[in-house]
Parts: C-alpha cells; sequence; structure tokens
C-alpha cells in the first residue's frame, strides 16, 4: 500500500495559518493521523487535511464540528477549559518526586543472565542497606512536595535484608501519621526467600507484591538461575499463594493479583504466545513487555541475549495481536505498554508513567537510594552507577531535598527530558503522548539528550505508536469497548496506607 | 571544505584526526560532539588557522580505547558527524521553544521544591485561607486609616 504524501496536496501559498490550531500530522493507512498539543488526535482523509490546511471547511459541515470538537479548529477553542485540561494532565509539573526506589541490597541469590542491577553473592552482607541510612532515605522520600509517595524496594532481592524493610515500612507509617500523606508500598521480588509469616506481615502491612516471570518454565530457568530450587516452580507457586490470599481476603480479584513482568531475551523472540499463555495460565491481567535495556549485566550479555530493535518490535506486534485475540475470546489480559499509551491517546489521562512523560522522571518524578546513601535521578541512573559511572549520582543523604531539587545536574536531566528540546520530537505525531529517559540517551548515545533520530528508544516508541494508531483507525465498537477496559483507570486502594495507621 | 573531514588514520598508533571549518559549527556544537565521542576514544581538541589565511578549523585528535580499523574510524567520524548536526539543531529548537520550555523546567522545579502547589491541593474551605480576610487593616489606605475626621 502506498502512503498519502502531502507534496501534490497541499500548497504552502494556500495555507490559512490561523484558522487550525498548532497540529502534527502522520500518515496511517490510506488517511493521515493529525494530534495537536493539547493531546486530542482524529484521522483525516487528505481531502479533509487539505481542507483543514486551507481553512475552507464551512461552519455547517460535519467536518467542522468534528474537528472542533477535537480542539483543532483555532476560532472554536475554550482556552480557559484548555488551560484548566492541560493543568489537570501535567500536574506532574506541580509536584516532586512520588517514586522512591530504596536498593535494600547488592545480594542475591538468582543468577540472571541479563541482571539489571549488578547484583553480588548472598555473603556479601557489606551491601546491605543499614537503619541508618533508612531512616535518612524515608526522611529524604518525605520532604518531597507529592501529596503521594511510593516506596519500593529493590535489590538485588530486597527481602535478604528482611529487617530493614520491617522497619522501612514501621518507621514510614509513623512518619505518615502526622505527614499524612498518600503512602504505599511496592516489593519487587524473585518471592524465594518468602514464608508464610513474610506473607502474613506483608499482607498486613497492605504491601503490594511484583515479580519476573520470563516466559514458559524452559526459558524462565534458562535465564533466571536458580541453584536452591526449581525457580519457576518457586516463584510461581508464591505468585499463585498471594492470589488465594487476596481471594480469602475479599479482595476484588479483577484488580488484586501479584503483578509480573517479562524480561525479553532473545530466546523468546520466537515464543510471543507461550509467553502470554505463561501469564494468562497464572491468573495475570496483565503483561508488561520489556526490552533488554542497557544497564547493569544486560550491557554485558547483550551478544548472547540481545536482538534488535526490530526484531523485538516484530515480537511485541506478534504477542499483541494474540492478546488482542484472546480478549475477543472473553480472555480479559492486556499489555502494559499499549495500555499507557492509548490512556494518553483515547482516554485524555495522564498516567504518570515516569518514562513517557515531559519532562521525564528523572529526579522531578523518581529518586533512587543506594545502600550506602548515594541518591539517583532514577533506578536507572543507579544501574549506570553501578557500571562504575556516577553521571546520574546527584547528590546523598547528606544533602538537603532542596539540594537535590535544584542542583545543577537536576535542571540538566529535566531540560533533557523536555521533548519540546529535541530536533525530532519537537515535530513528532507523538510528542503529546511521549517523553525521554537521559539515562538511556547517554548510556546508548553519549549524551543526556540523545539523538531521537537514530535512538532505539524513539524507534520502539514510534513503532508502538503506529501500531496502535492503526489498531485505533481500523477499530470496530468491539475493539473500541476493549481499549476502553484497557485504559479505564481502576486505583488499587487497598494498597494506601490508612491514614494516621501506625 | 567539506564539513567535517578524516585527515589520517595511524593504525599503528590507533590514532585519527577529523578537522571541520569553524566556520560551520560554534564551539559548544563542537565540545558537545566530542564528548559523545568519550565511552570511546581518547580525545584532543585543537584550532589553526588556515594556510591561505582565511579562516581556521578545529582538529579533533582521537585515539582509540579499542583497537580500531578503517571501518571503525569511518564509523566514529560518521558518528562525530551525525552528533555535530543533532547538537547544532537542538540549540536551534531550544532557542526556538526556549521561552516554553524555560516555563515548564522552571514550573517542574519550583513543584518539586515546594515553590508552588497545585490549586486541587489548597482546601476551599478553608477559612485561614480567605485572603479577603484582612484582620491587620492592610489593605485600608494610608489616607483612610489616618485622616483626621472632617
Amino acid at each position: 500500500m502506498t502512503e498519502p504524501r502531502l507534496d501534490g496536496l497541499i500548497s504552502l501559498r494556500k495555507v490559512k495559518g490561523d484558522f487550525a490550531v498548532p497540529f502534527n500530522h502522520r500518515a496511517v493507512g490510506d488517511n493521515f493521523l493529525i494530534t495537536n498539543d493539547l493531546g486530542d488526535l482524529t484521522f483525516v482523509t487528505p481531502g479533509e487535511l487539505q481542507k483543514l490546511a486551507y481553512g475552507d471547511i464551512a461552519k455547517d459541515e460535519p467536518l467542522y464540528a468534528r474537528l472542533a470538537d477535537k480542539n483543532f479548529i483555532a476560532a472554536e477553542l475554550d482556552i480557559p477549559a484548555q488551560a484548566e485540561r492541560w493543568r489537570r494532565k501535567n500536574q506532574f509539573l506541580f509536584y516532586g518526586p512520588t517514586l522512591h526506589a530504596f536498593v535494600l541490597t547488592g545480594r542475591c541469590n538468582f543468577g540472571c543472565q541479563y541482571c539489571h542491577s549488578s547484583i553480588v553473592g548472598m555473603h556479601r552482607t557489606d551491601t546491605d542497606m543499614s537503619i541508618e541510612v533508612a531512616e535518612r532515605a524515608v526522611d529524604m522520600a518525605f520532604q518531597s512536595t507529592s501529596p503521594g509517595i511510593t516506596i519500593e524496594f529493590q535489590g538485588g532481592e530486597p527481602m535478604a535484608n528482611w529487617e530493614v524493610l520491617q522497619h522501612i515500612v514501621e518507621y514510614a507509617r509513623q512518619k505518615n501519621a502526622l505527614v499524612g500523606k498518600s503512602l504505599t508500598f511496592s516489593l519487587v521480588s524473585n518471592l524465594s526467600l518468602m514464608t508464610e509469616e513474610k506473607l502474613d506481615y506483608l499482607l498486613e502491612r497492605r504491601i503490594q507484591i511484583c515479580t519476573s516471570i520470563d516466559g514458559p518454565k524452559d526459558l524462565h530457568n534458562k535465564h533466571r538461575i536458580y541453584r536452591d530450587a526449581d525457580g519457576f516452580d518457586t516463584t510461581t507457586g508464591w505468585m499463585k499463594r498471594i492470589n488465594e490470599r487476596y481471594v480469602e481476603m475479599g479482595l476484588d480479584t479483577n484488580l488484586y493479583r501479584v503483578e509480573a513482568l517479562p524480561t525479553v531475551t532473545r530466546a523468546m523472540l520466537s515464543r510471543p504466545q507461550d509467553l502470554v499463555d505463561t501469564y494468562v495460565e497464572l491468573g495475570c491481567r496483565a503483561i508488561f513487555l520489556r526490552k533488554l535495556d542497557p544497564f547493569g549485566f544486560a550491557a554485558r550479555t547483550a551478544k548472547t541475549l540481545g536482538y534488535s530493535m526490530e526484531q523485538f518490535i516484530h515480537f511485541y506486534i506478534e504477542a499483541v495481536d494474540y492478546i488482542i485475540e484472546l480478549n475477543k475470546q472473553g480472555v480479559q489480559v492486556m499489555e502494559r505498554n499499549a495500555a499507557i499509551m492509548l490512556s494518553k491517546m483515547i482516554a485524555d489521562y495522564e498516567p504518570n508513567y515516569l518514562d513517557l512523560r515531559s519532562p521525564g522522571g528523572a529526579v522531578i518524578g523518581q529518586l533512587g537510594y543506594h545502600p550506602d546513601g548515594r541518591i539517583y535521578s532514577s533506578d536507572e541512573g543507579r544501574m549506570v552507577g553501578a557500571m562504575g559511572d556516577e553521571a546520574f549520582c546527584i547528590g546523598t543523604l547528606d544533602n538537603t531535598y532542596q539540594e537535590l531539587m535544584t542542583a545543577a545536574s537536576t535542571r540538566a536531566l529535566v531540560i533533557a527530558g523536555t521533548n519540546l528540546g529535541q530536533p525530532d520530537c519537537v515535530s513528532c505525531t507523538y510528542r503529546p503522548y511521549c517523553g525521554q529517559q537521559p539515562e538511556y540517551n547517554y548510556k546508548t548515545q553519549g549524551t543526556i539528550g540523545g539523538r531521537m533520530r537514530d535512538s532505539t528508544w524513539c524507534r520502539k516508541h514510534k513503532y508502538i505508536f503506529d501500531y496502535l494508531a492503526k489498531k485505533l483507525h481500523d477499530a470496530d465498537a468491539d475493539d473500541l469497548a476493549m481499549f476502553d477496559r484497557w485504559t479505564t483507570n481502576r486505583p488499587q486502594e487497598h494498597f494506601l496506607q490508612e491514614a494516621g495507621a501506625i | 571544505m567539506s564539513q567535517h573531514t578524516l585527515e589520517r588514520f595511524d593504525a599503528e598508533t590507533n590514532a585519527a584526526v577529523l578537522s571541520l571549518d569553524a566556520g560551520v559549527y560554534p564551539i559548544d556544537v563542537v565540545y558537545g560532539a566530542a564528548y559523545a565521542l568519550i565511552d570511546r576514544a581518547y580525545v584532543l581538541l585543537d584550532k589553526e588557522s588556515r594556510a591561505d589565511g582565511k579562516g581556521s578549523r578545529f582538529l579533533v585528535h582521537l585515539r582509540g580505547k579499542a583497537k580500531l580499523d578503517e571501518a571503525g574510524v569511518q564509523a566514529l567520524s560518521g558518528e562525530f558527524g551525525n552528533e555535530l548536526l543533532s547538537q547544532a539543531l537542538r540549540r536551534k529548537v531550544v532557542k526556538q521553544n526556549g521561552k516554553l520550555i524555560e516555563e515548564i523546567v522552571t514550573q517542574a522545579i519550583a513543584g518539586a521544591t515546594g515553590a508552588s502547589l497545585p490549586q486541587d491541593f489548597v482546601d476551599d474551605d478553608d477559612d485561614d485561607l480567605d485572603f479577603l480576610d484582612d484582620p491587620l487593616g492592610i489593605a485600608v489606605p494610608w489616607e483612610e486609616k489616618f485622616s483626621k475626621k472632617a
């Protein structure tokens, strides 16, 4: 199929500059997708695009009403209402970091071939976060101007430093009794150190539990090596147990399940359906298809586990096509990248996903706390640090919160993560929905600004946006109902710590 | 002169020299593009006047951290050229959108430091926040407050 072209369609001499609001366009099928700075989108035929550019649409034409409804006609723009809408969607600009990733230890009992966090053996207790550092890190997190904060326990395997994990939870709850923020905890664990007693504590303290499942058993065990037992059975056994406990607690099973993430490796590329089936069998309602990233051991094992972006996208499309097919058969499962992007595109909702917003989430959206008290721009910044490059270490717990937020490096990262400063992004049709990560740019292209034209970050997101735009363009009522389900925001309020609880 | 040229490559010393017309790119752009190579090469920048006295050129001395071959040097040179263009274009874009970027970044950092709060978090029912109240009479004009009654 030949894509429609603008040359020959639009004569610059005839363009009426003040008729339409500024918009960008991209060919989708036989038509064009157009988006404006407010995040509205619609599809137009080449003829309709010409009429919009020339300001040649009478007020009584249905096209006029359709474009006015989507805020593409300047004269019809309700500026106060749109300003309010912009403020709602950019609310993250008005407060500080929400996500606080606490690296409780560098120790881990799994030997994952692609490990993102550059782990050490279980005997290295010297890499554990101490009680003192933990309390000071909680103090720092609570200074965020955000009305809600999430403390995420990471590692290594964070459950290896269980006493400190518990201490952080109790200390933060005590602080919150005075401060009254919306406080949540999240544990990222391989679950191998779980016991019934520990699970009792995690459930009683409403700590969200997340884990990793890398596809069917053979693939999972190939990449996530665990010497003490069968890694897949261990992790999935606890997933089932935790899900049972959620049921026993009377929680809505559509909303409360153990979250799991796969890391896509080369061996997984040919088995997208096996991966999806594994997640469905485990009762997961969402899969977050994550590409291998350039941090930690993953950078060193890229030759054996890595693949091109085109291969990943091929895999991604096969997997999501299959997920859509399952939805049509009544199976409720979704892909997270797609859900986040569609939320922005069609639900007018900003999920504050830190990698896809502008400015990005470095420092002002998240902080990464190293066990020794160093503070990084993000978890990815911390991983760069683990590789011996302290470019994203913005300070330590000896700094004040104000010093961290106003540091020159913070300002540089915020500017670098702003789409309006990027040559390609500035004119991209997907700019209202997209963002970039300075840490990724730095690791893959040597500068925090990066070059989007030959960036794999840009290529990945543009491919997925194109795929979703085509799906929206071709969608029937059932497809739209499915996307509506994927983008319905249902907060997991059970995980919110009770106000005033100690 | 082309925008940038591979002047020489010495496989024995694992070193290469690129040159570019000093009039084409601002020095900040050259710094930025050279910086993007430092994970793969040791980089030294120099500048020299042209033999004919008309203008000058930058010299970029590279010594590979790993062993370089002709193709590797060409790739490095090509990447340097791309980075020059990218940095130059970004400067232009940032200048064009400078006011907007500055406002967004200032708001983001002000929001993070507590210099502003979204309206949603201001309780409309809180009497303390009624700025029309003036218990100390600050808003009363001086003339009104102290003028002698007629």
